[in-house]
């Protein structure tokens, strides 16, 4: 965690990418970015809890619609130097979903979200604003040559007139306005 | 430097890469005088298309491992030269075998070039030496660079655009991330070995001096142009400097808890390659997580099923560890052994706590390896990699 970060140039940008996070998570209400539990300050890991409509298969072939989705994010050492990397070949260190399991997206197979390329130190408010964009189709990868879930992939090509599941932008909040009647010029109301 | 006074040239040399300028590298490697031991790295093995542009005798060695047709090759050239051939991708291989007077890089990955130069500066290299070639223009190049407290290392020239353009580091198909072939002649190649193998002349004789900066020599065969530049350290590159001080040796049966011991001021331990701890794998099939402690790349064959479906199970990247912090450890992690974690001999990594930081090394590296085949699956009886 971040009592072991010594480099002062990734501690100033751990501490920028706090800054972003809590912007983003103030300027939305699709999202909550928190930073995971046990974290130092600036923290390395956080947990965008999403809560946009997106995909996932029921099995039986069944594709359904579902509200919530937990990715986990992950702002490793050399993070400025080369972006992320492959674990083992199978999965990648900066993105992982974290739920549901089964998230049906040509680019997410459980754990893994194929961002595309993420430049070393790219901000953390743009990679959760790609992953919004992913899970609710708004991006959408349909080469099954370049992808997690080829079935996916495949199924997408087929479905395009569903896209995006959810059209709203990231960046907006819900407020409560209360609306009052106010009278007409023959009393009838507004 | 005292080696150059008294003509006592004697180093260990690496070479990464064994293609298009690494093939003759080798070669010219084993005919330089006093070089005392050389190690080969290289994944790959010798395809049909390689006969053409690279240094290999003909059809005989296609199908096999690079490093072992060059192993062979070194031994023919110069049978007294002790030879250390390693089949793995530079990452997984331990740092301690790069304990190096001259590293030459003969990549074609810039991302590979940043991990060498990392390796390098970790293990106060006498110098690493990269190489590359431009078929367009028929550009041969090669930079040196000399770790030292203010010496220039390859990304002290790297701007946001250098950083950009590194290679896909999020393919959604692994394999795609393998770079494409450079397409350079194979007399292009020769060229380049040639000048690093000169420049690494240089380093082994002295005429560098320890952290001077770095040299870049670039020749442009189709216009008949020679260029040299230099560089200076940048004081805001990204990458830390960071040369580690001589090591402690430790035995892979060594419990973790005992060479991280808050009694002797222990609290951390850290890999000195930057290699993150897997502490967590879960089932693609059935979500199902199972927990394990076990070193980046290290896994073993069995680690991957899901004993509840058999699906595959895969690392959480969201819950990789930097180091293990004594602290916060659950209890029986810190009784494991190095070997149980994954470490292999040569295995660098630092002890962090009150009473500063130890550098420690897991002794065997190199020792009994010779004429291994890969590091991480070698089938020789006599391998120490076997029992691992």
């Amino acid at each position: 965690m971040a009592a072991f970060v010594t480099d002062s140039i990734f501690g100033a940008h751990l501490a920028w990418q706090f800054e972003r996070a809590s912007a983003l998570d103030r300027a939305s209400d699709l999202v909550d970015i928190v930073p995971a539990p046990g974290e130092g300050n600036p923290p390395q890991r956080y947990v965008a809890a999403f809560h946009s409509k997106g995909l996932v298969s029921s099995g039986g072939g069944r594709v359904t619609e579902a509200s919530e989705f937990a990715v986990g994010i992950y702002l490793p050492h050399d993070y400025l130097r080369r972006g992320g990397a492959a674990l083992d070949g199978l999965t990648f260190d900066v993105l992982s979903l974290l739920g549901p399991v089964n998230v049906w997206h040509p680019n997410v197979r459980y754990p893994a979200i194929c961002a595309g390329h993420l430049a070393p130190g790219t901000a953390i408010d743009e990679i959760v604003t790609q992953v919004f964009e992913m899970l609710t189709y708004q991006r959408k990868n349909m080469r099954e040559d370049n992808s997690l879930n080829p079935a996916a992939a495949r199924w997408a090509r087929n479905h395009q007139d569903m896209f995006p599941i959810d059209a709203r932008p990231l960046r907006r909040r819900a407020v409560n306005i209360e609306v009052e009647a106010i009278a007409g010029p023959e009393g009838g109301g507004a | 430097m005292s080696r150059k006074r008294s003509g006592c040239v004697k180093g260990h040399v690496v070479i990464v890469g064994l293609g298009n300028i690494g093939s003759f590298t080798a070669g010219l490697v084993a005919r330089l005088p006093g070089v005392s031991r050389v190690t080969l790295i290289d994944r790959d093995v010798y395809e049909a298309g390689n006969v053409a542009g690279q240094d290999i005798a003909g059809r005989d060695a296609v199908g096999r491992p690079k490093t072992s047709v060059q192993a062979a090759r070194i031994r023919r050239i110069n049978p007294r030269l002790p030879v250390l051939a390693i089949r793995d991708h530079l990452e997984n291989i331990p740092l301690g075998l790069l304990r190096a007077d001259c590293i030459l890089g003969c990549l074609d990955s810039k991302r590979a070039r940043q991990v060498l130069s990392e390796m390098a500066w970790r293990m106060s290299a006498g110098a690493y030496v990269d190489a590359g070639v431009q078929a367009d223009g028929l550009l041969a190049r090669v930079s040196v660079w000399i770790p030292g407290p203010d010496g220039a290392c390859l990304e002290c020239g790297w701007s946001d655009r250098e950083y950009a353009a590194l290679e896909q580091a999020y393919p959604c198909v692994p394999d795609m991330s393998i770079p494409s072939p450079t397409g350079a002649p194979a007399c292009l190649g020769a060229l380049a070995a040639s000048l690093q193998v000169l420049e690494c002349r240089k380093v082994l004789s002295g005429e560098y001096e320890p952290g001077a900066g770095g040299r870049e020599i670039i020749l442009e065969a189709a216009g008949h142009r020679a260029y040299v530049l230099a560089h200076e350290r940048n004081r805001e590159c990204r990458f830390d400097h960071v040369r580690l001080g001589s090591p402690k040796t430790v035995r892979l049966a060594c419990i973790i808890g005992d060479v991280v011991s808050p009694a002797r001021g222990g609290g951390a331990l850290r890999m000195a390659d930057g290699r993150s701890f897997l502490t967590r794998l879960v089932c693609r099939k059935c979500g199902r997580g199972r927990r394990l402690l076990r070193l980046q790349g290290r896994l073993r064959p069995g680690d991957r099923r899901c004993s509840r479906c058999g699906g595959a199970l895969v690392p959480l990247g969201f819950e990789v560890r930097e180091y293990l912090d004594m602290k916060v450890l659950p209890r029986r992690d810190p009784r494991r052994t190095l070997r149980a974690v994954g470490m292999m001999p040569g295995d660098v990594f630092t002890v962090r706590g009150a009473g500063g930081e130890t550098v420690c090394e897991v002794e065997g590296g190199g020792r009994d390896l010779e004429d291994c085949c890969s590091v991480s699956g070698c089938a020789r009886p006599s391998c120490a990699r076997r029992r691992l």
